[in-house]
């Protein structure tokens, strides 16, 4: 186990230490200057060249890239060009957001997506598999966007149900109000980010079912007199959620770096609404921030779906 | 004496994917017009080739899946489909058991080898508390001659013969009083075969048990069984008793599976009856007799006219046109 633990850290620090080179420098080759966006040209001479040699960018990039690293294995993500904030400070206001619209849409897909699995695998073949069937492949390929803009064109402007942007509604409101306001807010978001996750869902939920039930074990279960839910619910499904596991599992570390398009058309301060501002502003910073958070995420949850999996098949030994 | 078993005419037909819309419903003829009678506390031994129907026969009588037309009777009462009411259904899941062929896949591999046994004694009501089915369960553990610590360990961690015990402790935890084992020895080393057979013979002394036994391995079955079975392409060819299938008077197609049966012995073996082609589709079957293009003996009658089961002996049934009828 011991083994097990030291290597998948050598292998997460190894991915996080090329991901965080490799985001260094394609920020960089963006075919921009950030000193131009920064700089007013009221400023002086010597206010301009203070500015640059504060952040940095008047030396070569190799020495800007081991000057990163440096101030990185001391937990110094750098100060955001355009907050003028330090990034780890930056991340820090928006990461709850994302994570709030995160366990929502987790919530959503677990909830619904499994159940949904399920029956339409009970039903192979059947009416309630070909109409799942049929709204799932729609899901993978709708065009999120697209959908993002169809909510907000039915629910905020056609019915007027539902808040157009944002989190809350300024000023911020006190208490019960302010959870409700909030969850308004959360709702549209959430189902758009929902859709795709949810058909993958139900997807790989329904596929590995209808393996597990030509298994011989399943003709086992039912010999013991189990009644066919029990068959489906104890037997089946244990052994056919360990691919939605891993699918869910990475869904999750992809989404800590936030929904960037979802966030952005709902106005959503999250960490993908932070990339979006941040390529905007040619903030190299907050960028390389969001990205390394990403990367940690991955790395992290790749780590615990292991585990879960390990902890669902127990002829996975973890370390062998 | 009343058979504890009796099927009849039962026949199961698997519908055919239809490959274009118009096409003319197909089935596979998987078992067809099977009837046979076991007694109590003997064997009855069921044979054919891969395809022969003999898995199909069992899981339909045991209401695994569904059957085509037919009956099924136990001990006089017809439970065919078991359509029998939730108390009778718990009572025939219970008196009526089945050891699996594949000792790999037929155990739940997220299952304790414990909770895999003790659950249909729950079920069915052989054991009122969990404490009460553990104590049961170790017994049998140690009765088919495992250690009652496997009792917290997963069916990965056990070899082919050990999870073919596993299997028996399963089938024999809710008392059962017939015993159907579907291949049960198939996939086991030649050794561990021995080891299970002779633990197969011997709780059928301790528990009173009463066997349907289905291979392909006639010694297997010959060792067993007291009443065989012969199964070709879902049709009964013979039923025999167990001395008289390796005797002068059977039906074509015991002789060359007979003849299959490897002897140990240097002495220049008796001439083998190799059989021609392969078993023809069981959604077309032969017109005919359905071993008809691969038997030896095949005349143009046996391509006209299919034969009916011809009583030859004492318990010996053959359906062949040139068996001899008994007096």
């Amino acid at each position: 186990m011991l083994r097990f633990l030291l290597r998948r850290l050598g292998r997460g620090v190894l991915t996080i230490f090329v991901s965080v080179t490799l985001v260094f420098f394609i920020v960089r080759a963006m075919p921009s200057d950030p000193v131009a966006l920064m700089i007013s040209p009221q400023m002086t001479e010597e206010a301009q060249q203070a500015l640059i040699q504060a952040y940095g960018l008047d030396k070569p990039i190799s020495v800007q890239y081991i000057l990163y690293m440096k101030e990185l294995l001391h937990g110094n993500l750098g100060t955001s060009f355009a907050k003028r904030i330090p990034v780890t400070e930056y991340l820090a206001q928006k990461l709850p957001w994302t994570l709030l619209l995160l366990a929502a849409v987790m919530v959503i897909v677990i909830l619904i997506g499994i159940p949904t699995g399920l029956l339409a695998a009970a039903h192979k073949g059947r009416l309630a598999d070909r109409v799942i069937s049929v709204i799932v492949t729609m899901g993978i390929s709708v065009f999120i966007p697209f959908m993002a803009f169809l909510l907000l064109f039915i629910f905020s402007f056609r019915l007027g149900v539902s808040p157009t942007g944002g989190a809350y509604t300024p000023p911020k409101a006190q208490g019960m109000a302010y959870y409700l306001d909030v969850a308004r807010h959360l709702v549209l978001p959430a189902v758009t980010l929902s859709i795709t996750n949810l058909a993958n869902a139900v997807l790989y939920t329904r596929n590995s079912m209808i393996d597990v039930l030509r298994e011989d074990y399943i003709r086992t279960a039912y010999s013991k007199g189990n009644s066919r839910g029990r068959v489906l619910r104890v037997h089946a499904l244990k052994n056919a959620l360990i691919p939605t596991v891993t699918v869910i599992g990475m869904q999750i570390g992809f989404m800590v770096g936030g929904a960037t398009v979802t966030e952005t058309i709902f106005s959503w301060p999250g960490v993908g609404r932070l990339v979006y501002d941040s390529v905007n502003a040619l903030d190299y910073p907050s960028l390389q921030g969001a990205f390394l958070l990403m990367a940690v995420a991955i790395v992290v949850m790749s780590f615990l779906t292991d585990i879960v999996v390990a902890w669902l098949d127990p002829r996975i030994k973890l370390g062998e | 004496m009343e058979p504890i078993l009796k099927v009849e005419g039962l026949t199961k037909l698997f519908p055919v994917k239809k490959q274009k819309l118009l096409e003319e419903r197909r089935f596979v003829h998987a078992v067809e017009d099977v009837s046979f009678e076991v007694y109590q506390g003997g064997t009855l031994g069921i044979v054919g080739e891969s395809g022969s129907g003999k898995s199909t026969l069992a899981r339909a009588i045991l209401a695994l899946t569904p059957v085509t037309s037919g009956s099924v009777f136990y001990q006089g009462e017809d439970i065919t489909n078991f359509r029998v009411g939730a108390a009778g259904k718990r009572r025939l899941r219970s008196e009526l058991q089945m050891v699996f062929q594949d000792p790999y896949a037929s155990l739940n591999p997220r299952m304790k080898i414990g909770e895999a046994i003790v659950e249909p004694m729950l079920i069915n009501g052989q054991a009122k508390t969990r404490a009460e089915a553990r104590e049961k369960a170790c017994h049998l553990l140690e009765t088919v001659g495992l250690r009652p610590e496997v009792y917290d360990r997963f069916p990965y961690e056990f070899s082919g013969g050990q999870r073919q015990r596993i299997g028996i402790v399963r089938a024999l935890s809710v008392n059962p009083k017939l015993l159907f084992c579907d291949e049960s020895v198939s996939a086991l080393d030649v050794s561990v075969q021995a080891q299970i057979l002779n633990l197969f013979n011997e709780l059928k002394e301790r528990f009173h048990l009463t066997y349907v036994f289905i291979g392909h391995d006639l010694a297997v079955i010959r060792y067993i069984s007291d009443q065989i079975l012969v199964m070709y392409l879902g049709k009964i060819m013979e039923i025999a008793p167990y001395d008289q299938l390796f005797g002068e008077h059977t039906h074509p197609y015991t002789q060359a599976l007979v003849s299959a049966v490897p002897e140990p012995s240097t002495a220049g073996r008796s001439q083998r009856i190799l059989l021609e082609g392969d078993i023809p589709s069981p959604v077309n079957p032969p017109r005919g007799c359905r071993f008809c293009n691969r038997c030896f003996q095949a005349e143009e009658i046996c391509r006209q006219e299919e034969p009916q089961m011809i009583k030859t002996g004492e318990r010996h049934w053959i359906r062949c046109h040139f068996a001899k009828p008994a007096h």
